[in-house]
């Protein structure tokens, strides 16, 4: 057999065997085997290793702001669970505000002539509470941070 | 709980910071990103509990789709990603720096140049030491697709950087 081919084959596979991405543990045994009885290959698998070591040490980046879980606690405390800031609630505040809306137009319409009925005393139709789950711009601000990706559901945790 | 929480931070707040510093390549909307990830985690924090210890592959999770969809909202914009970890965005090494700080600017910058699912499986393995069953979880794919994801991260990085690894080191 000739050792430079298979050699070669082996440093192919060293990543693959760094990063445990091998899925067949008879080639993982048969590589560690040639590592064992190879110096020149097994030096190249400490280079390959030392490498990635530093590739993973190399990227420093700076610290988050010592005050952070300060300001995360204060705005978990204003938007609590159950409370929805944007999103598919407050796109359905909007629909029922415009059905109401529309129905009352719709029965005005449809009795011009008929005087407008006297307001029960306990039913003030006019100051209808805003629906809760439609929060104001203020409440919801666009904070740069998009709507959760198809990857987050909370639905899902297990 | 909020003993909890303060451990919790300890335990991961820095490695969210880096990674969502890492894959957006913006020191400022890591910050965003990462506070974002601890209030939803406090908002969830009961149903978390029940996770014993494994709240760090939701925390990434949400880290990543937080960072990914910025990410893509900006490839989608007039400018592109050219202002987060694109390589136009990152300087020249300075001259005289030694190989391995040339080195880590290159991998820098072919990591930004990465479509953004790639940078992220990238990272949360080559540097967070993610497991390929975390790694799946994360990015809501199978032990199979998270490997496979990684390894076409792996193989774009090593085309990008080969000029500058010896060959029997790529």
């Amino acid at each position: 057999m000739n050792p430079v081919p298979r050699c070669a084959a082996v440093r192919a596979r060293l990543h693959d065997l760094l990063d445990d991405l091998l899925d067949d543990p008879a080639e993982r045994a048969d590589l560690e085997a040639h590592l064992a009885s190879c110096p020149a290959c097994a030096e190249a698998r400490e280079r390959a290793a030392d490498r990635l070591a530093s590739l993973r040490t190399a990227w420093d980046v700076p610290g988050p702001a010592p005050d952070l879980p300060e300001r995360a606690r204060a705005r978990a405390a204003l938007s609590p669970p159950g409370v929805v800031r944007g999103g598919r609630l407050r796109l359905a505040a909007t629909h029922v505000s415009a059905f109401v809306a529309g129905a009352a137009v719709a029965v005005l319409l449809r009795n011009p002539a008929t005087p407008a009925p006297v307001p029960p005393p306990t039913r003030p139709a006019v100051e209808r509470p805003a629906p809760p789950v439609a929060p104001t711009a203020s409440e919801a601000p666009d904070r740069g941070v998009g709507p959760s990706g198809p990857l987050f559901a909370p639905r899902r945790i297990r | 709980m909020d003993g909890g929480f303060q451990a919790l931070y300890a335990r991961y707040g820095r490695e969210v910071h880096a990674y969502a510093a890492r894959l957006t390549g913006d020191p400022y909307v890591a910050e965003e990103i990462c506070q974002e990830v601890f209030v939803r985690y406090l908002q969830h924090e009961q149903a978390l509990a029940g996770r014993n210890g494994h709240v760090a592959p939701w925390l990434f999770r949400v880290a990543t789709n937080l960072g990914v969809d910025r990410l893509r909202r900006l490839l989608r914009g007039p400018r592109g990603a050219r202002s987060l970890a694109a390589p136009e965005a990152l300087p020249d090494p300075a001259p005289g720096q030694p190989q391995d700080a040339d080195l880590a600017e290159r991998i820098r910058r072919a990591v930004g140049a990465l479509n953004p699912d790639l940078r992220a499986a990238f990272l949360l393995r080559a540097h967070h030491a993610l497991t390929f069953a975390q790694l799946a979880e994360v990015l809501d794919l199978s032990e199979r697709g998270a490997k496979d994801r990684y390894r076409r991260a792996r193989e774009a990085l090593a085309a990008a950087l080969a000029p500058h690894i010896p060959e029997d080191e790529r």
